[in-house]
């Protein structure tokens, strides 16, 4: 039975929920900038399914993972429409400033770094040099939380009830730390361990999305 | 509608929402103040952790990062359980406490995997 399979492929089905929830309220019941959030998301959860379907096969384990890796900077491009949404000159020099970073580091991890990624016991390990890990570490650091705090206080700002802000930055804020020790561990049972927290943090955000659909005002 | 019959400051129905639906302020900040010394201090610990190569140091590294996990865990859920008992309605009951349990669990693990990894640096298991 291969697990990373079968844990990509569930994490993928529950990162694209949660990113059809966001895109189908963007633009009705949150602004509509939030619709790069869905698809930053959605580009998340295609990661997870190239990252499964690489586990299958050991021949394009390493392509998979550099596939995996440019889905990933894109989502992140995606975000900084989140982040600087409002000042449209800062938006653009930073997307742009992220595209030629992007191509910088793909061209690196062809070249220089190329991914070393293998199988034990039906996990995948992606066994990243540190450098590398490193990069999508402040990638994560510096965008992906961020966003999700911008996100989550989108979402709570028009939900009246105390302490939403502070649950889903919460929920929003372990997940990404989640991701990165996920990313960072090289060994089998912390990439296990790491895996689990990452699956309460999914559970919780499935919820999460449940919540923001019924508490949200019909119309902004 | 009421806003339309009734002049502002006017409507009964706003009149009889009591004054102390919120949490006092006073409540809350500190805990705030708390936290964020307390993620300082273990962010410290962790980094120390994870480039420390004495192997004694590293489990006592090791020890108090799960205290600290405890810490922040509890202090977590009772923030969450505060918010929880502020509420009536059961869908947002439900989501605390889910969160709540949740989040503690995930604050826990990652407390500990953080300091696993330090101390698994000098305390090798298959010796390689």
């Amino acid at each position: 039975m291969n697990l990373a399979f079968i844990g990509f492929t569930v994490v993928s089905v529950v990162l694209s929920i949660y990113a059809s929830t966001f895109y189908s309220l963007a633009g009705k019941r949150l602004p509509v900038f939030m619709r790069s959030y869905s698809l930053a998301y959605f580009s998340l959860a295609l990661t997870f399914l190239i990252w499964a379907f690489a586990s299958l096969n050991n021949e394009f384990l390493k392509n998979f993972v550099i596939i995996g890796d440019s889905l990933l900077l894109l989502g992140s491009i995606l975000l900084l429409n989140v982040l600087f949404n409002q000042n449209k000159n800062i938006k653009i020099f930073s997307i742009v400033t992220g595209v030629i970073l992007s191509l910088i580091f793909i061209w690196l991890r062809i070249n220089y770094y190329q991914p070393m990624p293998f199988i034990e016991n039906g996990i995948l390990v992606f066994n990243t040099q540190t450098i590398v890990a490193v990069i999508l570490n402040l990638v994560f650091i510096l965008i992906w939380l961020p966003a999700n705090l911008v996100a989550a206080k989108k979402v709570t700002a028009n939900i009246s009830i105390e302490g939403m802000t502070y649950a889903y930055s919460f929920i929003y804020g372990v997940s990404t730390i989640a991701a990165i020790l996920f990313i960072t561990f090289k060994t089998i049972p912390m990439v296990i361990i790491s895996f689990v927290a990452l699956g309460i943090c999914f559970v919780m955000l499935l919820y999460s999305n449940y919540v923001i659909n019924k508490l949200l005002p019909t119309k902004l | 509608m009421n806003e339309e019959i009734y002049p502002k400051n006017q409507n009964p129905q706003i009149q009889d929402i009591p004054s102390v639906v919120s949490l006092p302020q006073s409540s809350v900040k500190p805990s705030y103040k708390a936290n964020n010394w307390i993620a300082l201090v273990y962010v410290v610990i962790i980094t120390i952790t994870w480039f420390n190569d004495d192997p004694v140091l590293s489990g006592i590294l090791f020890l108090v990062t799960l205290v600290m996990g405890l810490i922040v865990a509890g202090s977590f859920i009772n923030r969450i359980n505060k918010a929880n008992k502020n509420t009536q309605n059961k869908l947002v009951k439900v989501f605390f406490s889910l969160v709540g349990v949740g989040g503690g669990m995930v604050i826990f693990i990652i407390a500990f995997i953080s300091g696993l990894v330090g101390w698994l640096n000098t305390h090798p298991i298959r010796g390689d």
